[in-house]
């Protein structure tokens, strides 16, 4: 629960730097937020949708989805 | 020996590749700094309209799949599977799958939508003189989606429901998932999962086969560094709950006492660094952690992924993308046994080294035909005693895409 709270409050801290920076926030069509340091330029960019769509199944790190059991032998192995 | 030449070939080979990658996008970096330094930054998209559309679509999908390991992330349950009875734990084999994919769009007024989606699915595997049918599946989806959108500028605010039901030839596998989710755009999602099997009173030898229920809390945030650069950083908390139906080997082996049930809080921090150089390339550096702690030391592990990847955009519809990653992961619970099977007191962690790599190509054939080859291959080394988890996992798929 350490790690949950230490993220909370990186989170907390990253917002409160983001609001008194005076940084430009706002929403992309795609839902995202996006925090620039100055005024945006009108510019949208087809690849990033594309390479985003791409990239949607990955579970980035998360080995838990190939964990499970190998049976063989008449023995069982949990790995 | 062989292998092992063979393994520090490819080691090699890999590090060169993804040394030669990060220089080319530090070099790029480099150069649109210097160009762009105390410019305007950051892209803004077009403004959506608050109105949603009705719209319907249709897509179908077929696939062929090799996999030299097809064991990995299935469970074989050695009381009712024919395969638990083999002496080689490697199961190799193709897997073809059909589906079609309806969704449908339906305005409710000016700033609600509702979202029906149906895709029925179909997975027959072949291999290992017929034992992998054991396998073959039917899958169903449902989900239905409410959408409000406050206005033009915001994000839509939407609360789903999902229903998936997998049914196997080996009713062993045989459950029912239930989704519920609540998001604000990609900023903030909170879903809950149910996870129900057939048969939950049998006791089961893996925790893949019994049923569990999750919350899942995440949160996004995108950073514009330079006109085209920017960063992604993401945070997610999963609490997943186990049920108790297992037998004695997951009990004695994971050391849980009859009665005690297992939860698992993952956390998952994920920092993405995307930069645009040319209007048809992509590069990427991330850096993704993952920190499970479960009340079942046995389960605890720590995960950290490197990777760089790029991306080229062929034309409107055809791509390429390549990705190669470098995984550690630590289980704190478990020490590796020793060459006489045992453990000894002073035993080091097991720890894993994952390299993968990852090759897409989606090619437009016509109008609405679309080709996607893809190729995935990870090389585990493990410091654990067991010979079958020095593995390369190879799986290679051609999926044909049609939609109207």
């Amino acid at each position: 629960m350490k790690s949950f709270w230490l993220a909370c409050a990186v989170f907390v801290i990253l917002f409160g730097l983001i609001t008194f920076s005076g940084c430009v926030t706002t929403f992309t069509s795609s839902g995202q937020l996006q925090v620039g340091l100055s005024a945006s330029v009108n510019e949208t960019s087809d690849i990033l949708a594309d390479f985003e769509a791409s990239e949607a199944s990955t579970v980035a790190g998360d080995v838990t989805k190939k964990a499970g059991s190998i049976c063989a032998g008449g023995a069982c192995i949990i790995y | 020996m062989q292998r092992r030449f063979h393994q520090s070939l490819f080691k090699l080979t890999y590090y060169i590749f993804a040394l030669a990658l990060l220089l080319v996008e530090a070099s790029l970096a480099s150069a649109q700094l210097r160009r762009e330094y105390g410019q305007e930054l950051f892209q803004q998209e077009t403004e959506a309209s608050a109105a949603f559309e009705s719209d319907l679509t249709i897509d179908y999908e077929v696939s062929n799949v090799f996999n030299n390991h097809v064991e990995f992330g299935l469970s074989i349950d050695p009381n009712t599977s024919s395969l638990a009875r083999r002496e080689d734990p490697q199961l190799q084999g193709i897997i073809n799958r059909a589906g079609v994919n309806l969704q449908g769009t339906l305005p409710l007024g000016k700033r609600f939508g509702l979202t029906l989606q149906y895709y029925p699915q179909l997975e027959k595997y072949i291999g290992e003189n017929g034992k992998l049918n054991d396998f073959d599946a039917f899958t169903d989806l449902f989900l239905t989606e409410l959408s409000f959108r406050p206005t033009a500028q915001l994000p839509i605010l939407s609360v789903s429901h999902q229903l998936r039901r997998l049914d196997r030839r080996d009713d062993a596998f045989d459950n029912l998932q239930r989704q519920i989710g609540f998001r604000f755009g990609k900023l903030l999602e909170y879903n809950f999962y149910i996870n129900r099997f057939d048969d939950d009173m049998t006791r089961r030898a893996d925790f893949l086969l019994i049923g569990s229920t999750m919350h899942q809390g995440r949160t996004r945030i995108q950073l514009g560094i330079l006109k085209s650069l920017l960063a992604k950083l993401e945070y997610s908390l999963e609490q997943e709950s186990y049920k108790d139906n297992l037998n004695e080997l997951v009990l004695g082996i994971a050391g849980i006492e009859k009665g005690e049930s297992r939860t698992d809080l993952r956390n998952l921090v994920s920092a993405k660094l995307i930069e645009i150089p040319a209007g048809r390339i992509l590069l990427q550096q991330e850096l993704n952690l993952l920190l499970s702690n479960s009340n079942v030391g046995f389960y605890d592990f720590s995960t950290i992924e490197a990777a760089v990847g790029a991306f080229y955009k062929i034309n409107a519809e055809s791509w390429a993308r390549l990705r190669l990653s470098r995984l550690g992961i630590t289980f704190d619970g478990r020490r590796v046994r020793g060459a006489d099977g045992f453990i000894d007191e002073n035993a080091e962690k097991r720890k894993d080294n994952q390299f993968g790599v990852t090759f897409q190509l989606n090619w437009q054939l016509r109008n609405s035909l679309t080709l996607l080859a893809d190729y995935q291959l990870t090389l585990n080394d493990t410091n654990e005693n067991f010979d079958f988890l020095n593995y390369t996992h190879n799986v290679a798929s051609l999926t044909l895409q049609a939609s109207y």
